[in-house]
Order: structure tokens, then sequence, then C-alpha cells
């Protein structure tokens, strides 16, 4: 048996602690855990709740405008500030490039391609690649899948397209945002509109990408030569919806209907099936226990909801934290009775189970499986996904004056990040924040026995000169961000 | 001098940039393509190396070897420190101690973004951070205010700190 501490991992977004053992060429136990604490729901508390958004917007710099958003959004839920079309048209387009063009841009080839790049290839893999033509080489030019390895390592052709393709889409959605990370336009029920002419800008440089058409087939190459290779752990997943409709009134009462309308829409599936695709009940379903962490128990406050739903005693709306010690700080999120993944694999298999066949750039996405080429041809798919859905944004005349709505005294907000669903709780006390609770994807997917420690342990250890590198590719194509994982909590 | 130029200068010397509490936002605002030959020099480029968790090849104790056996680099600090050092950890180091050590042997260092600056907003936080001039004394300590710090600010910095930066 071998023990390897790969801490700290390097390519992910912040402090992520990962043990493994490895027994008879298999991984047979995993340990992921984060391995720093940033503090951010005390900070919260106590303070207006109109400096939520730009606080919450401080959680990460690498999805620099969710945690914004997502503030924003529970916001106008508690004070009933709803947006007009046109801030919604903004917002969808903004966000749909930075956080999510952007972050899979940098998380597939920035941070994952260099795992798949001759330089970390064990022999075998690139001998395979050496006898593998390319099924797609009148879009991408690369005849066998070696010379796509030779090209992902740092500094090479493909990882600086890449990096040049994720530099624009950033400052294409920072003339709607203003700044990036941390968007400064957003506010309540609207949002400031510096340049009028954003969208046509942007449209004009996605009509003349030819980036994201290669790096999709790129990746499709590698999709079908990695087919098998790792560990499936099955279609359970979640997922809040991406970009809003223009129905969007922040009601919880109507959470259901104008949420429903999201251009990928909410669900939560179960061994393939789709339990729900209503985001109240999927919310409602949220549990934090603290076996495995960090953090100590709380008593429970709150029996229902502002609907009268019942209220588990580990919901967030729930959930008042503290450290008994520091071996780790992501917490433990269960939904209900399972821990489904969230990320763009989740996404796209509820699009595809709620509205129908997915295409983009003229490849047809079809669920394979839940592992590590598949969530990772996910997230390039998606950027492909959303170049076409920008392509085909109209544009919304109007102004963007907040619409005035019913105010709750509870709110919840909840929009997918890159790296799956994301929400904030939150519970005002007069223009105070009593209590602000923040549940990222990253806790789900990296929270103690969850999706990453599943994949990896069962997985064959595919070369025997390099066990690590099996680990790696799974936490990576997990998308991992500890900072947001992080966030939070009084010590 | 252009803001190309002047990185170039700068990626003469190694680099080590340590993120403490952060949230990469200094990190993601550096990470840009624009100027010639960026992405040559940033990566891996012999002899200059660019190390830092967000795009290092290695892990675990590999690369914390690399780093601790690193000579004629600038230390560059993202993200606050907090007052209980066992709330960041980087391998078997607490993120105070590996700055501290790596202190020691940096031809300058560097403090980017508010945070690394004074503790930013986790000041108020329950880890009640603060800034990395707090932590290393004796030395100077270049710093970059923002939230996030903006690119060209680091790299000026940077510049600033090797070419002796006055007396400060």
């Amino acid at each position: 048996m071998v023990e390897l501490d790969l801490t700290p991992i390097s390519r992910i977004e912040g402090h992520l602690a990962l043990k493994v053992k490895i027994e008879n060429g298999f991984y047979t136990d995993a340990k992921v855990t984060g391995e720093m604490f940033r503090g951010f729901e005390l900070l919260l508390k106590g303070k207006n709740l109109s400096l939520a958004p730009n606080i919450a917007g401080k959680i990460c710099g690498v999805c620099g405008a969710t945690h914004t958003l997502v503030s924003i959004e529970a916001l106008e839920m508690l004070q009933g500030l709803y947006p007009t079309p046109r801030t919604v048209l903004f917002r969808n387009v903004a966000y749909a490039l930075a956080d999510i063009m952007y972050n899979n841009v940098v998380v597939t080839f920035i941070f994952q391609g260099i795992d798949f790049s001759s330089h970390q290839v064990p022999k075998n893999e690139y001998e395979r690649g050496k006898e593998t033509p390319c099924e797609y080489k009148d879009i991408h030019g690369f005849q066998k899948v070696s010379d796509i390895m030779d090209e992902l390592y740092f500094g090479k052709s493909i990882f600086k397209d890449a990096l040049k393709l994720q530099t624009d889409l950033r400052n294409l959605a920072t003339l709607i945002w203003l700044r990036y990370p941390q968007p400064i336009s957003m506010k309540p029920g609207s949002i400031n509109i510096r340049d009028q002419e954003a969208i046509n800008k942007i449209k004009k440089y996605l009509k003349e990408d030819k980036l994201i058409d290669k790096l999709l087939y790129v990746t499709a190459e590698l999709r079908e030569f990695y087919k098998g290779v790792y560990k499936d752990i099955g279609p359970n997943f979640v997922t809040y919806g991406l970009l809003e409709d223009y129905s969007y009134n922040a009601d919880y009462e109507e959470m259901n209907k104008w949420a429903d309308k999201r251009f990928i829409p909410p669900g939560l599936v179960k061994n393939g099936e789709l339990i729900t695709g209503n985001l109240r009940d999927i919310l409602l379903g949220v549990r934090i226990f603290t076996e495995g962490t960090s953090y100590d128990e709380w008593e429970k406050e709150y029996d229902k909801d502002l609907m009268g739903n019942q209220l588990d005693t580990h919901h967030p709306w729930n959930r008042e934290t503290k450290l008994k010690s520091r071996e780790n700080f992501i917490p433990k999120i269960v939904q209900i009775d399972f821990m489904p993944t969230t990320g763009d694999i989740a996404r796209l298999y509820v699009y595809r189970v709620r509205k129908g066949k997915i295409r983009a750039l003229g490849y047809e996405w079809e669920y394979r499986s839940n592992d590590v080429i598949e969530r990772t041809f996910a997230r390039m798919f998606t950027v492909a996904f959303l170049k076409e859905y920008l392509l085909n944004v109209e544009e919304v005349e109007g102004d963007t004056n907040p619409l005035k709505g019913k105010p709750y005294w509870m709110a919840v907000g909840a929009h997918d990040a890159p790296r799956g669903a994301n929400a904030h709780w939150v519970i005002g006390e007069g223009d105070k924040i009593k209590r602000y609770q923040i549940v990222t994807p990253t806790d789900r997917n990296f929270s103690p026995e969850g999706p990453v420690e599943q994949s990896i342990i069962g997985q064959k250890v595919t070369d025997l000169n390099r066990i690590d590198l099996d680990a790696l590719r799974v936490v990576r194509s997990f998308d991992p961000c500890s900072a947001c994982a992080v966030h939070v909590f009084k010590p | 001098m252009d803001f190309c130029e002047a990185l170039e200068k700068v990626l003469k010397s190694n680099i080590i940039w340590v993120e403490a509490q952060s949230c990469s936002g200094e990190s993601v605002m550096i990470l840009k393509a624009g100027c010639k030959g960026i992405e040559d020099l940033f990566f891996h480029s012999s002899p200059v190396k660019f190390i830092s968790l967000f795009s290092e090849e290695k892990c675990g104790r590999e690369l914390l070897n690399e780093v601790l056996n690193s000579n004629d680099f600038i230390l560059v600090i993202e993200g606050a420190l907090p007052q209980d050092p066992s709330l960041c950890r980087i391998g078997d180091f607490t993120c105070s101690d590996l700055i501290q050590k790596l202190a020691e042997k940096a031809k300058a260092i560097v403090a980017v973004g508010s945070c690394a600056v004074n503790g930013g907003i986790l000041r108020e936080s329950g880890a009640n951070s603060f800034g990395v001039k707090d932590l290393i004394k004796g030395k100077k300590v270049y710093e970059v205010l923002g939230c996030p710090a903006s690119d060209r600010m680091i790299v000026a910095a940077m510049y600033y700190a090797l070419s002796g930066g006055g007396s400060g």
C-alpha cells in the first residue's frame, strides 16, 4: 500500500489538500480537505443589507461575478426589487462571458490541459495518441491526438489560444460589468449601462471568433480518446439553472415559475431520473452537516419558510456556524439524502432532459457518463453553447429602473456559477443582515465523501509510474474553487 | 517604458507568487495575454520561473521543495494573513511560516491587493487578518492596494522594487 500526499494541489483556485491511498493498482482511499478559512459570513452579519453584494463579491476572484449576482438576486427577493428585461439582458450577456465562458476556458486549458499535454501524459498514453488520428482535423488542424498533446503545455499553441481567448472574454464582459472580478455595475433591480453598444461589440467579436470552435473540437478529440478511462460516478446531478428569463421577478412564491424559464433550467437528478425541476424544492432540500469538517453543531431557529414549508435543522436558513477544529474548512453538503455532482455536466444533463437536444457549433451533445473526460468536455461544450446563445440574443429596448414587488425578510439567491450550484441564504432584520449563509458548488463537489472522493476511490491507476496523475485529473475535472468553498464562518 | 517592457525586465528574475487568504483575484488579473512573449515568459521558460499554485505543473512536496530551493526571486504575496496561523496552510506549512521563510531569501517583496497590504476585508472577519508588512520585519515590503489590484500596478511595483525603489 502506498500513501500519497498531493498537498498543495496546483492549477486550481486556492488551497486544497489531497491524500490518497493506492493498493494493487487502484486508489483505495481519498481525503480532500480545505486548508484555508476566511470568515465571510461573520463579516456579513450585522452589516447593512445593501453592502452584501459588494462584500460577497470578494469571496472569489476567479468566479468574479457569481457571488455578486447571487447576492443581488437574494436582495431582490428580500427587498422586492425586480430588474426590467433590459437589465436582465445585460446581466445575462456579461455573466455568460465572465464568469462562465472565460472561467471554463481557463480551467479546461490553463489548468487541466497541462495534465493531458505530452509533458505529463504517461508514455503509453502518448504512444496511443500517436496512433489515433483526429476526427475533426479540418476544424482544428491537428492530425493525431498526440499532436494535440504536444500543444497543450504551457506556452504552446493551444495554451496560448486559450490564454488569449479567456483574456478577450473577460475584457468583453467588462464592457458591462465595468470591473472584473467584482462587477460594479449591478445593483438590486438594476444595472448601470455605460456602453450602450456593448452587446453589438460582443456579438461582433463572437461572429469573427474561430478559437471557440477550434478549442471545442480539440476537446472533442480528447473526449473520444479518454472514453471509458475514468470512473463513472453515475448520473446524480443538481443545478439551480443559468441565465434569467425576462419574466424573472425574484418573488419567492413564484420562484418555480420564473426559475423554470431560465435558459438552462434547474433540476435535481437521482440515478438518471429527474426528481424535480422546482428550484424552491431543490433549495429546501439542501442540508449542511458537520461530520468530517471543522464545524460545530447549531440550534434550530426556524421551523418553516415564509410559505409554510418545513425547514430542517440542517437547512442553511437555520445554520449558525462555529469552528471546533482546524482539519477541514469545507462543510458537508447533502441534498436530502444524496450528494449530487454539480457543474457543467449537471447543467447539460438537466437541459437535455427538460428541454431536448443540445447542439452547438455543429456538435450535438449527448450524455455518456459522469467521469473526468465527460466533465471536462461538458465544460468546453458549455463555452460553445453559450457562444451560440450570445450570437442569438436580441437587443431589448426600455429602461433599467427597478420594478417594485413584494418584500420578504427571509430570502435566497440561487444561480449556477461555472462550477455549479451557488446559493446565498439571507435573513434580514430591518435594514441589517441577521444571517448570511453561502453554499458554493465546491462545497458540494468536495464535501467529505462527496463526488470527488467517490470519483477517486476505486479508480484504476492508469500508469504505475505516475500514481499521482489520475487523482489530480479527477480533482481538476471538478474545477475546485477553494476560496469559494471556505468563504465561511465564525471561528 | 511601457507595460510589456517593464514586465519583460521583471521576468528576468524568478517570481514566487504565494497566495495566503486570497480569492485569487490578483492571480486572475495577471493572467492576461497581450504582451509579446508574455505567455512564454510567464510560464516555465527556463531559466525564469513564475511559480504559483495557480499555474504550477507540480504538486505537493515536490512543488514546495522547488519553491523552498529557489534563488534569485521576487516574492509576491496575495491575500491576507490570519491571526491564528493555522487558518491558512500550504502543505506542511502555515502560510505565515512559508512566507517568512521565503522572505529571508527574497530579493524583493511585493504585497499585491488590499488583503495582502493590510488584511483588507478580512480584517473584520472572524479571522481578524492582517497584511504582510506586519509579518515581515526588517525588510521593505512594497505594496499595491486595490481589490483587485490592477495587473499594471502589480508589474510596476515589482519593477520598482527590483530597481531598489528608493528608501521606500
